[in-house]
């Protein structure tokens, strides 16, 4: 995944202004590397690196995100489900909050749509290393929602967050209908 | 939470609870404890009517309070415990082995023109910030420095030096200013989980590195 610098004026033009009012004196004698920064200048830079870098390739993959409202640090994702898997046909709405130190932390990431999973609480709420402590920096939105596609057809049921979806899940008549069932159910309540 | 008069399934009812309950703000947290209250209540009086309006008085503090303007202070609390709550599960590396990283030089030949930092996602070789500007920077010679003075005195062209580059021993190359919060966070290279030095209390017996 090479991401190439983009040479649009976008990228850097919004937030910018901030940065160069302060730097001539002070930034150069300080020491390079204070702890943990919290420059947002350049967390919204990688995330609009991202942003760029999904809608160039995630349609392709059943994955796409977009930030939500005015912030570049909650975005709504959609995933598809995969194909041949219970999930097929089936379209994911799903929240994703970025924190200010990002990507040095993982995003909080929730269903939206109301999904039969056994990894996936009554609330969205996901169980999956990577959003945890098997985060990397090197991960980003497009893999996150790769991940979490894969693992809706692939569910570990060694951490259920839903035990009926895990006992069901060798059942793939009943868990069908179980996910279909809850995913028009959670439409009908959005519309 | 009107017209709730059929239960022949619990989950689904839990999630048209669970959505009101949500649209109120009531936080997820006390949402469960609720739910199952509402549903035993109505389940039990269920045996006995065929329809059941019912009207449930929530009365909670947390309630309005995040009505209230403390909304995004009480977000903000949350996502700073659990945050608390991710950096203790990881170890960070230990400061001697993040001091110890090979500096990499600008002429390198590993360094590709275009190879990139996996975590600001800029090019190596790029100016800070400066992205808009790549066309002048395939490689930054050191003797730019003085450019850069200039360039910062108009306050339009903010240039910096080249930034530091950072590789590990598995060979994974960084910006300094990336790959060390990234380390006093987590001490497993972001690329290849490789492991750094770890501070002699996080754990017992580690491979000295050089």
């Amino acid at each position: 995944m090479e991401v190439r610098p983009n040479p649009t004026a976008d990228n850097s033009s919004v937030a910018q202004p901030q940065r160069q009012r302060h730097t001539p004196a002070t930034t150069q004698k300080k020491p390079p590397a204070s702890p943990i920064p919290v420059d947002t200048t350049s967390v919204s830079q990688r995330l609009q690196k991202e942003l760029m870098s999904l809608m160039m390739s995630g349609g392709d993959l059943g994955v796409s995100a977009f930030p939500e409202g005015e912030s570049i640090f909650t975005w709504l994702g959609t995933i598809e489900g995969g194909k041949g898997t219970m999930y097929e046909g089936l379209s994911y709405k799903l929240s994703l909050r970025f924190p200010l130190d990002y990507p040095f932390k993982p995003p909080q990431v929730k269903f939206e749509t109301m999904c039969f999973h056994p990894n996936v609480d009554q609330f969205g709420n996901i169980c999956l290393d990577i959003l945890q402590d098997k985060w990397s920096s090197a991960y980003d939105c497009r893999t996150i929602l790769l991940s979490i596609q894969s693992l809706l057809g692939e569910p570990n049921p060694e951490s259920p967050l839903n035990s009926y979806a895990a006992a069901l899940w060798n059942n793939k008549e009943d868990y069908r209908k179980m996910v279909h069932k809850q995913y028009f159910a959670g439409e009908s309540l959005e519309s | 939470m009107r017209d709730v008069k059929q239960f022949s399934s619990r989950p689904k009812w839990t999630h048209v609870l669970a959505y009101h309950l949500s649209k109120m703000g009531v936080p997820q947290g006390a949402q469960p404890a609720l739910i199952v209250r509402i549903l035993d209540y109505t389940e039990e009086a269920d045996n006995h009517s065929f329809e059941l309006p019912i009207l449930v008085h929530i009365v909670d503090a947390t309630y309005h309070y995040l009505k209230s303007d403390h909304n995004n202070d009480i977000l903000d609390r949350v996502m700073r415990q659990s945050s608390e709550a991710y950096r203790a599960m990881l170890i960070p590396a230990a400061q001697s082995s993040i001091q110890g990283l090979e500096n990499v030089r600008l002429d390198d030949p590993t360094l590709a023109p275009l190879s990139s930092c996996i975590i600001c996602m800029e090019g190596l070789l790029l100016d800070h910030h400066d992205d808009h500007h790549s066309d002048h920077i395939n490689a930054v010679p050191a003797s730019q420095d003085d450019h850069h003075d200039q360039d910062q005195g108009q306050g339009v062209d903010c240039r910096h030096p080249p930034r530091t580059i950072k590789r590990l021993p598995c060979l994974h190359q960084f910006h300094e200013d990336c790959i060390v919060p990234w380390l006093q966070i987590n001490h497993l290279c972001p690329l290849c989980r490789y492991p750094l030095e770890v501070r002699e209390s996080s754990k017992p017996k580690r491979r000295r590195l050089s």
